[in-house]
């Protein structure tokens, strides 16, 4: 029964904090595809702990923030840092591409050839540049601002813009009925 | 369906809390199944080798004979109206313990109606944790609301020292169990002229009976027989 009054607490926890804990883990991990592993990681990590600490005088979410973000850092090798490293910088280059393609843009008046969403978002997902699906997630799931995503990732609003904007003419050309 | 909208539901069915939800839970049922093996394992080996022992003993003088539940009278203050046997079931077989895991939902409660009662309850004084629920059951199998009070449960401890102290009760049923044992050959003990059974399983307690037209199962966990007798004798009054 005590283990079930555990778990009964869990429960609550994780109602209470695995959304904006994911948000965190999404922005802060370098590749997006471990999302998954990290949130199981980090709440495991919390469910031993529970068992075996008082944490009633702690702020939940920063405790799990904290244990979040030891396991990212556990998650990546030196090396696997450095080989997913963001190609594209905040830059004036950015806003300059970003006048041609603004307006013309809209995901909803992309023809898509193939009607296969995984498809496209595990296309999303398999760029190097691993800001793209974080944007992707950000704005399209969460449904944030250009300008929340730019302050949670730390760049640019017109780098954020260029992100989507470009992966949205990918899109066109790739899985649009002129593409593939 | 928008494109904006299949590509959420396509990041949702990938990016899915319910999914890794799932997992942690599985993680968590396996682990948790470890470790009570790994323990019933631990606090079964002395009993083990008692009952190898034993038992080579009884098949030597009498192969029909079975090992019977160890009753005996705990070493503690008496009071004329206080007479106690622990029905001590430590070395009866795992087989005889029947564990279960109950269906239920635990929802944390600020307080019962009829609580007044056994608002007296005496528990010891380095008890510094009290937290109480209500436990909820589904109507049928397969609902999946939990929307039937079967029981609360009082919760007192001490968690730095692992001292628990559980008192599950419910005027309409009998408060629900993840375990059940055979209570043959089990004596009574007696509380104010009020008859109960009180059992013991290594550090545990348990006992349940039906007083004020109130159903009340306890379980303690590390508390002496002294501990346990002022307990039941601030609900037994």
């Amino acid at each position: 029964m005590t283990g079930q009054l555990n778990l009964y607490k869990f429960n609550e926890i994780y109602d209470k904090t695995h959304l904006d804990l994911l948000k965190y883990v999404v922005i802060k991990c370098h590749n997006i595809n471990d999302t998954n592993d990290i949130m199981q990681e980090t709440y495991l990590e919390f469910w031993n702990i529970l068992n075996k600490k008082e944490l009633s005088d702690i702020n939940i979410k920063s405790y799990l923030i904290g244990i979040a973000n030891n396991k990212i850092k556990k998650h990546y090798t030196l090396l696997q840092k450095f080989k997913t490293i963001s190609l594209f910088e905040t830059n004036d280059k950015g806003i300059e591409l970003i006048e041609t393609l603004s307006d013309s843009m809209n995901i909803n008046e992309i023809i898509i050839r193939e009607d296969n969403w995984n498809t496209i978002w595990k296309y999303i997902k398999g760029k190097k540049n691993q800001d793209i699906p974080k944007v992707f997630y950000l704005y399209y799931k969460l449904e944030l601002s250009i300008k929340e995503i730019s302050k949670e990732l730390n760049s640019s609003e017109s780098y954020i813009k260029h992100l989507i904007y470009r992966t949205l003419k990918e899109l066109q050309n790739n899985f649009g009925n002129e593409g593939r | 369906m928008t494109n904006k909208e299949k590509l959420k539901r396509a990041i949702e069915q990938d990016i899915n809390p319910k999914d890794y939800y799932k997992e942690i839970i599985k993680k968590i049922e396996k682990d948790d199944k470890m470790k009570k093996e790994k323990n019933l394992w631990k606090w079964s080996f002395v009993p083990i080798c008692l009952v190898a022992i034993i038992g080579g003993v009884l098949l030597v003088n009498n192969n029909n004979k079975e090992l019977k539940t160890n009753i005996y009278k705990p070493n503690i203050e008496t009071k004329d109206n206080v007479n106690l046997y622990i029905n001590d079931i430590s070395k009866m077989a795992q087989d005889d313990a029947d564990v279960q895991n109950a269906d239920i939902k635990i929802t944390s409660i600020d307080s019962i109606q009829y609580f007044k009662k056994i608002t007296d309850i005496k528990v010891p004084s380095d008890f510094d944790n009290q937290e109480t629920y209500g436990i909820y059951v589904k109507h049928d199998r397969d609902s999946n609301d939990y929307n039937i009070l079967q029981s609360y449960v009082i919760n007192y401890s001490n968690k730095k020292n692992d001292r628990n102290i559980r008192i599950s009760f419910s005027k309409e049923n009998k408060p629900v169990r993840d375990y059940y044992f055979s209570e043959e050959g089990s004596r009574m003990s007696s509380i104010n002229n009020f008859e109960l059974k009180i059992f013991k399983y290594n550090k545990l307690y348990f006992t349940e009976f039906n007083y004020k037209d109130i159903n009340f199962d306890i379980e303690t966990s590390n508390i002496t027989e002294q501990e346990l007798t002022n307990l039941l004798l601030s609900i037994l009054k």
